[in-house]
């Protein structure tokens, strides 16, 4: 045997575990789901009747699915730019040379390695209103108390900033492992140059951060999408269906009302939404990049 | 490494070679969280283990599902792995009862010599009976119930309400309360949107959520007696008897248990949490039929039963088991607990010297079974329900529209 067959089938061989967890745990799923999306089953029935696309078209003029979809939208266009913004703030505060800077790394790591759980419990206590711990503090400066997971106003963004904190951790590491790769030299040179601060920032090191920046912007987006977690635990989707996310959404439709041809849709819906909303960060990010490499 | 496999091997070969036990195997499925450490769980607990000494040739295997339980057990089912005895919540029996979740146990309790019929509240044998089949023994419920503390009602001189009163008698009630407490801003009543704790006001001014097939809301939900009732609800709200909804959460504690209302809706797991609540003397609690326009009141009765599993391979087993939780000697015990009352007639009268345990077993003959007995699905339009009266009393929808929009999506669900 050749040494490139041989180093091909070796190839083969170290990927073949990974590949074959994607199939079994990725592929095949989404294969399955996409078929019993067009077939209307409760879950519990042996027979599925076979209705072609009907389930996608009731999907889109379902009135409860689609404010599920604005809701999951909204809230991953305040989630996300918000955690991004402040993973990088902190991850740039952390970069400096300062004392315990390892010590807060693995703080606001911590939230990351945290139940989703038992995070949004203690989150519920934060909320709470009179006794909660932040209407505590509004309190104390003089503002009155806020309910805010019971109202329509404040629910939806009450998450989104409890998603800020949930987040941080895996963000400010990629940051800090991007803003340590960024060169010195370049900094010095801007220095000598009489670059000012905003200036090394705006002109170094947020053009390096790109490859970064856009993996950060994307897998957060997806997550936001996702949110499910906080949700179930904290608001149940209300008040007022204000908080019923997408997620959320095709759980009830898959695990209390049993819909599994019509859940099996949504999910397709939602895999195709994220899916196409992933492509479109990756093609407004591609010039950007693209003036990355050729740096 | 190699060591923790070799050590692995070992153990897994040992287990394999140990004789498999002549016992029988009983599954029972809870929605009970495991290891509490509560005065209930060791209750449970300790008739589980009499019952394994009893019956030496039966070994109790319990399987607790604290959460999502009713989407766990129809899982199970599908798997064919249903349990042997599964604990059954009226508010969601109909989905067990009508996809062949549980067996048929109308034989069982006709040809027993101990556990009789007419032992239980015959009303309380509704919540498992579907197309004339026994599918659960009832084993404990509570009918919801108007709470009165007799404390505030004298602080305010006015008189105690009785069986039977009107929605008028009640908001004027209400309305005197509130004045003859403002100096301490109590109020008279608390309304809550949590719907298996309102449907009964619907019931009582005629009006209901479903037509009598239990398969369409349309044309019965936002009928105009519903729509009045809602009404009456949001204007109990409005007039300031009842804290507003974001005061209620605001305060973060139950308004009734705090002393801070005079009047509240609920069934008897309160009593429980009342007892230890600092700002009532649960002494001084008195209870009282719904509000009606009717004749007679009616309200909802929430209950638990047993029923055996469709692929129960020891049936004749998991009738002992029943029998067993539900004798006379294991319902005293149980029901020591106070979280309900015990469907067996003996027991609930023996219970009923406390004046409380008696006004609450005077209340039975007129309480139904929730409509999730027989009709599946019933979770969504609680949800919806929820919804719908949030959203009136924020002021965000007239009661009409509010129900009509209710009405079509519960269709629209029912339409799946």
């Amino acid at each position: 045997m050749s040494l490139i067959k041989r180093e091909n089938r070796n190839g083969w061989l170290f990927v073949a575990p990974a590949t074959l967890h994607l199939l079994l745990f990725a592929i095949l799923p989404i294969g399955f789901t996409l078929y019993l999306s067009l077939f209307r089953w409760k879950l519990y029935q042996p027979s599925k009747t076979f209705v072609g696309l009907k389930n996608y078209l009731y999907s889109f003029q379902d009135p409860a699915f689609l404010n599920a979809l604005s809701n999951s939208l909204k809230y991953a266009i305040v989630a996300v730019p918000s955690g991004v913004i402040v993973a990088l703030a902190i991850a740039i505060l952390l970069n400096q040379k300062m004392r315990l800077s390892s010590f807060f790394r693995t703080i606001y790591y911590l939230p990351a390695i945290s139940s989703g759980v038992a995070i949004s419990m203690i989150w519920i206590y934060i909320f709470l209103p009179e006794t909660g711990l932040l209407n505590s503090m509004l309190s104390a400066v003089g503002f009155t108390s806020v309910d805010f997971l019971g109202k329509t106003e404040t629910a939806l963004w009450s998450l989104a900033f409890m998603s800020i904190w949930i987040g941080l951790g895996p963000k400010v590491i990629l940051f800090l492992a991007g803003l340590i790769g960024v060169p010195q030299t370049l900094y010095e040179a801007a220095m000598l140059d009489g670059a000012s601060g905003w200036q090394s920032f705006r002109y170094i090191t947020m053009p390096m951060l790109v490859p970064t920046s856009l993996f950060v912007v994307v897998t957060s987006t997806i997550s936001a999408i996702q949110v499910f977690t906080p949700v179930y635990m904290m608001t149940k989707g209300g008040p007022e269906d204000s908080t019923d996310v997408v997620g959320f959404h095709i759980y009830n439709e898959a695990w209390i009302s049993f819909n599994t041809g019509l859940a099996s849709a949504k999910s397709f819906i939602l895999f195709v939404l994220i899916a196409g909303v992933a492509l479109i960060q990756f093609r407004m990010s591609r010039k950007q990049l693209e003036g990355h490499v050729t740096q | 490494m190699r060591f923790v496999l070799q050590a692995f091997l070992v153990v897994s070969c040992l287990s394999c070679s140990r004789p498999a036990s002549t016992k029988i195997s009983l599954r029972i499925a809870t929605w009970s969280g495991a290891g509490e450490d509560n005065e209930y769980y060791r209750l449970v607990q300790q008739i589980y283990r009499d019952f394994e000494t009893e019956n030496p040739d039966i070994q109790i295997q319990v399987e607790n599902m604290p959460s999502d339980y009713v989407a766990k057990m129809m899982l199970s089912h599908i798997a064919e792995v249903t349990p042997d005895v599964v604990v059954l919540d009226a508010a969601s029996s109909a989905l067990f009862m009508k996809n062949g979740v549980l067996q048929d146990i109308s034989g069982y309790l006709a040809n027993d010599k101990d556990l009789k019929r007419d032992q239980f509240f015959e009303n309380t044998l509704l919540a498992g009976t579907y197309q004339d089949k026994l599918m659960s023994i009832p084993v404990d419920f509570t009918p919801m119930v108007m709470y009165y503390n007799k404390d505030l009602f004298d602080e305010a001189n006015v008189p105690y309400p009785a069986n039977g009163w009107s929605f008028q008698e009640f908001e004027a009630t209400a309305a005197k309360l509130t004045a003859g407490l403002a100096a301490k801003k109590k109020k008279g009543f608390v309304m809550s949107t949590w719907m298996p704790g309102w449907v009964m006001w619907l019931w009582n001014n005629g009006g209901n959520v479903l037509d009598p097939t239990g398969t369409r809301s349309g044309g019965t939900l936002d009928s105009p007696a519903n729509a009045e009732t809602i009404g009456f609800l949001k204007g109990l709200v409005d007039k300031g008897y009842s804290p507003k909804l974001g005061e209620v959460a605001a305060s973060g504690v139950d308004p009734f248990a705090n002393g801070d209302v005079a009047m509240n809706v609920s069934g008897h797991w309160s009593i429980t949490g009342f007892k230890s609540a600092k700002g009532i003397n649960w002494k001084r609690l008195g209870i009282v039929s719904m509000p009606t326009q009717l004749q007679t009141p009616v309200t909802v009765y929430y209950s638990s039963g047993l029923g055996i599993g469709n692929g129960c391979k020891n049936p004749e087993a998991a009738w002992r088991f029943i029998k067993h939780f539900c004798s006379y000697k294991n319902q005293l015990r149980y029901n020591s607990s106070g979280i309900a009352i015990c469907a067996r007639k003996d027991v609930a009268q023996e219970r009923a010297s406390e004046a409380i345990e008696n006004d609450f077993v005077q209340l039975v003959p007129g309480a139904r079974p929730p409509t999730g007995t027989q009709v599946e699905g019933y979770a969504f339009v609680e949800q919806q329900g929820k919804s719908m009266l949030e959203s009136v009393l924020n002021g965000r929808r007239k009661p009409a529209d509010a129900l009509r929009e209710m009405a079509i999506r519960i269709d629209r669900e029912f339409a799946k």
